[in-house]
């Protein structure tokens, strides 16, 4: 009788371990949009990805689809949504931002449609060359158009991107300065890298500091 | 996964452990047990044990075995039985009139003597208690037929029948609650079979209760039980109680039975209400009755039908405008005149009667049965039950809640039908079995008593030139509006006992239930409007409309499917020494099957998916129970268990997720009063009775939606499983004397899984706290996302019960039987659940501080004390055939709590006021009313109130708690005489019931009162203000002026009409034929 007693229990001890599974419920607390900015011109379509993430920075792909987007300015792009992101459009020359949203997630991303795209990019003086904190050097983004003249920069966003900025400085101080011309001022001796970004395009020069 | 591998590893433990060897029974049929003696109380081998149902010729047989021991399964409970005995160089002995409790076994023993010495023997079986036998576990009551028969139950409802027990409480919605449990858990069985309303429309359970549908003829009742913790593994789907119809079947003699009962209004006695009492009108009833049974063939089928039909009507229960005084009325016979004249002349329509009229109800009942006896001990039952029932349902006319015109009342019909078989079969000694199939059919439906939308409107009334409002209502009935189900279910069991070559008994089973439901539900569907005065409903100006319109292409039904499963294993262990053992185990799966629409952005905003439902999550259910008898002369008898019980979902909570999946329906509504300057962007359009409108009153369709709209959502969370308790009870019982035993019993209850809400809504906002109404308390003003009033279903609700009950019964010199029995229970929850519709199950809660995590307090079916005391008999020496019944049930009165009239702490409760009022915002008690922010009249009124009131001012200074007050304790007599006379094998018997005898000697004697489990004490605010302060004495209540004229408070509660007042009624049947 002991042995029947004792296996009753013991039954009933397995039965209580026998705990619920539990799923945890998963709303969508961010956004990644990928890339950032996209760069066009008018009639080219480019995609923005996007994942969205839990609150745990777990990805939830699935969802990606029902993302919505708004653009800031619609006469620039158009945009369609697709079930991993957007298919964005440029319409005419000009910037916007897009805005995604989902749950409690949101995110901003930009659209440049630039009126051609670009030959070549430069920067001259290149390389640059500056003495130590006793001068300032012009430097300017030259931009070339299809066929092969320089083009007015007035419908192209440009920006620098300094690579040391203990080494040199540029107006505005800061390591990414917008504007198509600026100038170099040495800080400390030495050489550091000077890139100049204009749209999806990008050039890069040395700044030596004597 | 990891549950079910534990899971079946636990079935496997038993089984291994599980030496077959006692007494099984289901709840559908009796056992005898026992073991045969001889000379010098040698144990017999083999010898014959025949058990024999003499009314019916059904037998069954069976042989000692090494121990001397039989047990006798499937027998149909009741009896008698005769048990005979055979044994070679015996003389063969028997024992008569054996009478078998349902669901248990009953013990024999039989002791032969040599031929030589003794021919044979017959005895007489004692009538020892019933609660005596070795699988009585847990703590139940049971009813015989002779209980049956002597009980006075005015309704004729065998389920009232509930109350005799001293661990079940009425609850303010006409259910029963078991030991302080929801009263929507509990099962209902008619012989063992589940003849529940499933879908939990009414807290009572009744199929079609709310037509208010009576299960089954009362006539067709044998024994009736109800069982408060059974820890037998074959009965599942409640965590609360079980209530079980044994039906009567037919023998071998002829039984016809004819009865009548009929009541009136003279015999009633006057309503006692506050200011006086009130002659009683407008009530009566008529029933007819008959039942006849006999045999098809003799000894082998047999048949019994009953039937019972009736009409009742009475005046709208509560206080009514030109019967009753107008301080409790609250509107005047010239408001309505005015409010009559204004609805005909301005819109041609009629209002209704703002008085007394006559609420109808028709009840119909039919009971079939018929019995084969297949023979080598097989059985095979078929029953049909069918009930319907045509109800006018009573406008509301009680204290504290917007007074009803009979325009807003609302017709019910329902309709039940459950067909069940059972084929009971014998296998040898060993085996035996038993095959259920039923199939429920019920209709239930609703319907406004006119087509045109709701009207609510304050109307001025005063008190010696005090003017206060209550709001009157008229029109299509809000939630009536929509309203209608459809089920149909299949459920089939079987259950494999197998007797082991020793005492005990293995029980295999396995089940399946099927439900296929169509709901449909759209409270508002015709609209509502809310008129602040008669000033705006003359100038057609209302302040507020709302209407929930179905989204396009979308089924007014909602439809869905759901499948149970469950399989269960039982070891019955006789363990020797008067020690029966129960180890038990059940598995039950529910599967849902259709889904709301998923609402992806409450899954991206909150992450709960409105498509999931409960589906597919096992509950496990091990159960112990154990029995022990001592030898002597007087038993004494310790019984036990400890197990888990599982419940079901009352499916309308399932429905609930169908209905509000934000997607299927939106609530318009328009808020403000027009004015060229309106303060609100979408005022409410005017008043038509016609085609509903299809803006707010002249908004700017260009730049804004013409409408305001609201979607409520209701979802489960994931992982959520049915209602789950742990239950332990311990008792004794002991044989005082030959007739006399007493039991004191202690019952434990816990949920494991028990249902919680949280308004997703609301949660993770500001949780600062403020200083509202005087004291501090959470302010919601973070509610996020594009939803209001989205709840979750979860398990993180809690309750607590414990109760300890005595009984005491027994017999005084063969004429009278008694009965004392007293419990004492107390149960705590998060929140009670007491409706069909979450949000209302979430707004009605009251809670301190944060409503989505509500603090454990007292539960609204906690009823501490109850005393019940039944004496029936013959105590008039020559005159045998003359009874006298009494019956007596005293209990706590209802709990609960005073709440504002408006949202004080920004929960989005009662949000959009009028019908969908739900105020949960509790009472803070000012140490001082006068320094309160009242104005003069709500401060004498509140001093009044706290100083009256122990549930107000114990709490000085603070909040209220939930369910802090209670109604008045309730006290009930009831009386029963009755006379038969005999004469040429007929039966004719006369009966008078006296209800409420107390009444009868003091009119305030008696008297139930019923209140709302939310009483709104005061209102925040008038309309337009900016800030949510205590203003005004509640809007429904006017004060009284007491004998020295000081105004007084009124009490929250209402005495119930007619059950507060003393009533007569005659019955007389005839039975022909039969013994019974």
């Amino acid at each position: 009788m002991e042995k029947r007693v004792l296996g009753g229990a013991l039954a009933i001890v397995l039965v209580a371990l026998a705990c619920q599974d539990t799923t945890g419920v998963q709303w969508v607390d961010s956004l990644i949009l990928e890339p950032d900015s996209l760069y066009l011109v008018p009639g080219e379509s480019l995609e923005f990805g996007v994942v969205p993430l839990d609150q745990h920075d777990t990805p939830l792909p699935d969802r990606a689809g029902r993302v919505e987007w708004s653009l800031s300015n619609p006469d620039v792009a158009v945009i369609e949504t697709t079930e991993t992101g957007a298919t964005v459009t440029g319409v005419a020359p000009g910037g916007t931002f897009v805005r995604v949203e989902l749950g409690r997630g949101s995110g901003i991303g930009s659209v440049y449609v630039e009126p051609f795209e670009l030959l070549e990019i430069r920067i001259e003086p290149s390389p640059v060359e500056v003495n130590y904190r006793s001068e300032r050097v012009t430097v300017r983004g030259v931009l070339i158009g299809p066929d092969g003249n320089e083009v007015p920069s007035t419908d192209f966003r440009a920006s620098w991107r300094i690579g040391d900025i203990q080494t040199f400085i540029m107006v505005g101080g800061q390591e990414v300065i917008t504007g198509i011309s600026n100038s170099v001022w040495g800080r400390n001796r030495g050489t550091a890298a000077l890139t100049l970004v204009v749209g999806d395009r990008k050039v890069t020069t040395s700044v030596i500091v004597r | 996964m990891r549950s079910l591998l534990i899971a079946i590893t636990a079935l496997a433990v038993f089984a291994a452990v599980a030496p077959s060897s006692v007494q099984a029974q289901s709840r559908t049929t009796s056992a005898i047990r026992g073991r045969v003696y001889g000379t010098n109380e040698v144990l017999l081998v083999g010898a014959v044990v025949t058990v024999r149902q003499t009314d019916t010729g059904a037998e069954r047989s069976g042989l000692t075995n090494q121990q001397g021991a039989f047990l006798i399964l499937l027998l149909a409970p009741g009896g008698p039985y005769t048990v005979t005995v055979q044994h070679l160089g015996y003389a063969e002995r028997s024992v008569e009139q054996i009478q078998l409790p349902v669901g248990e076994t009953y013990t024999l023993e039989m002791y032969l003597t040599e031929e030589a010495v003794e021919l044979a023997g017959i005895d007489v079986a004692v009538d020892r208690a019933t609660i005596f036998t070795p699988t009585q576990v847990g703590p139940a009551t049971r009813l015989t037929e002779r209980v049956l028969d002597a009980t006075p139950i005015l309704s004729r409802d065998i389920t009232q029948l509930a109350v005799l027990s001293p661990l079940v409480r009425t609850t303010e919605s006409g259910g029963f609650s078991v030991a302080g449990q929801n009263d929507r858990y509990n099962a209902i069985l008619i012989d063992g079979l589940v003849s529940k309303d499933m879908f939990g429309l009414t807290a009572g359970g009744v199929p079609g209760g709310q037509a208010g549908a009576k299960l089954i003829p009362i006539d067709a009742v044998a024994q009736y039980e109800i069982l408060i913790a059974p820890f037998d593994v074959r009965l599942s789907g409640f965590t609360g109680g079980v209530m079980n119809a044994v039906t009567r079947s037919g023998t071998n003699d002829w039984r016809f039975r004819v009865g009548a009962v009929h009541r009136a209004e003279s015999l009633m006695g006057d309503l006692s209400l506050p200011t006086g009492p009130v002659a009683a009108s407008g009530v009566d009833r008529s029933l007819v009755a008959f039942s006849v049974g006999g045999p098809i063939v003799r000894d082998k089928g047999h048949f019994f039908v009953s039937g019972e039909f009736e009409r009742r009507s009475q005046p709208p229960t509560g206080y009514n405008l030109y019967r009753d005084p107008f301080s409790l009325v609250r509107v005047s016979e010239q408001s309505m005149d005015v409010f009559s004249s204004l609805m005909r002349d301005q819109h041609g329509l009629d209002v209704g009667a703002p008085g007394i009229y006559s609420l109808g109800q028709e009840l119909s009942n039919v009971f079939a049965r018929t019995d084969w006896n297949l023979g080598s001990g097989n059985r095979l039952t078929i029953r049909n039950v069918f009930a319907s029932a045509k109800n006018d349902q009573s406008p509301n006319r009680s204290a504290f809640l917007p007074y009803e015109l009979s325009s807003n009342a609302v017709f019910r019909e329902s309709m039940s039908n459950i067909t069940s078989l059972q084929l009971f079969s014998g296998f040898g000694d060993r085996f035996a079995n038993e095959l259920d199939l039923t199939l429920q059919v019920s209709s239930d439906q609703t319907t406004p008593a006119v087509d045109w939308p709701q009207l609510e409107v304050d109307v001025a009334s005063s008190v010696d030139g005090v003017g206060l409002r209550r709001p009157v209502r008229v029109g299509g009935q809000f939630f009536a509006q929509e309203n209608g189900l459809d089920q149909t279910s299949l459920r089939i069991t079987n259950a494999l006992d197998i007797r082991s070559a020793g005492d005990d008994v293995v029980t295999l089973g396995l089940t399946a239930s099927y439900y296929d439901i169509a709901h449909t539900f759209l409270p508002g569907a015709a609209g509502e409007y809310y008129f602040p005065s008669f000033g705006d409903l003359e100038n057609n100006a209302p302040f507020r409309y709302q209407r929930t319109v179905l989204a396009e292409g979308e089924d007014p039904a909602a439809k869905f499917q759901v499948l149970e499963m469950g399989a269960f294993v039982q070891h019955l262990m006789n363990a020797g020494q008067g020690l029966t053992m129960r180890f038990g185990l059940r598995l039950d799966v529910p599967y849902v099957m259709g889904a709301p629409q998923q609402n992806t952005k409450v899954l991206d905003y909150y992450g709960y998916d409105t498509s999931s439902l409960p589906s597919g999550n096992f509950l496990v259910s091990p159960r112990f129970g154990f029995n022990w008898q001592s030898d002597g002369l007087r038993m004494t008898q310790v019984r036990g268990g400890l197990g888990f019980f599982s419940g079901q979902v009352p499916y309308v909570w399932l429905a609930n997720a169908f209905h509000n999946d934000g997607m299927r329906s939106v609530t318009y509504t328009c808020e403000g009063r027009y004015t060229s300057e309106p303060r609100l962007p979408r005022p409410a359009p005017p008043f038509s009775a016609g085609v509903p409108p299809t803006s707010c009153f002249n908004p700017d369709a260009q730049t804004q939606p013409a409408f305001n709209e609201l979607r409520s959502v209701v979802v489960f969370e994931p992982g959520f499983k049915y209602p789950q308790d742990l239950k332990f009870s311990v008792a004794v019982d002991h044989e005082l004397s030959e007739n006399t035993s007493f039991t004191l019993g202690w019952l434990f209850n816990k949920a494991l899984n028990q249902i919680g809400l949280k308004d997703l809504s609301i949660e993770g906002g500001n949780t600062d706290l403020a200083e509202l109404g005087g004291t501090e308390r959470r302010y919601y003003d973070g509610v996020g996302g594009d939803f209001e009033q989205l709840l979750v279903v979860t398990n993180e609700g809690e309750n607590w019960a414990t109760s300890i009950s005595a009984e005491l019964r027994g017999r005084v010199s063969d004429r009278l039987d008694y009965q004392f029995g007293y419990a004492f229970a107390k149960s705590w929850d998060r929140m009670s659940l007491v409706f069909q519709d979450m949000h209302s199950n979430f707004g009605f809660n009251p809670s301190e501080l944060d409503v989505n995590r509500p603090p454990l307090r007292t539960s609204n079916f906690d009823r501490p004390h109850k005393i019940v005391a039944t004496v029936f008999g013959t105590p008039f020496p020559g005159l045998p055939k003359t009874e006298v019944s009494l019956l007596y049930t005293g209990q706590s009165g209802l709990p609960f709590s005073y709440v504002y009239n408006g949202d004080i702490n920004g929960d989005g409760y009662p949000g959009l006021g009028g019908a969908l009022d739900r105020t949960n915002d509790l009472i803070h008690v000012p140490e001082n009313p006068s320094q309160a922010p009242l104005t003069l009249l709500t401060a004498i009124l509140f001093t009044d109130a706290i100083n009256n009131t122990a549930c107000l001012s114990d709490h000085r200074g603070e909040l209220t708690p939930r369910n802090g007050c209670r109604a008045p304790w309730e006290n009930r007599l009831d009386m029963r005489l009755a006379h038969t006379i005999s004469f040429g094998g007929r039966d004719l018997r006369f009966e008078a019931d006296l209800i409420n005898v107390l009444n009868v000697l003091n009119s305030s004697w008696g008297q139930v009162q019923t209140v709302s489990p939310v009483v709104p004490l005061l209102d925040l605010c008038d309309l337009g203000c900016e800030s949510p302060l205590p203003a005004r004495w509640g809007a429904a209540v006017l004060p009284t002026r007491d004998d020295e004229g000081n105004l007084r408070s009124p009490d929250p509660w209402t005495a119930v009409s007619p059950d507060s007042q003393w009533q007569m009624q005659f019955g007389m049947r005839v039975t022909l034929g039969g013994n019974r």
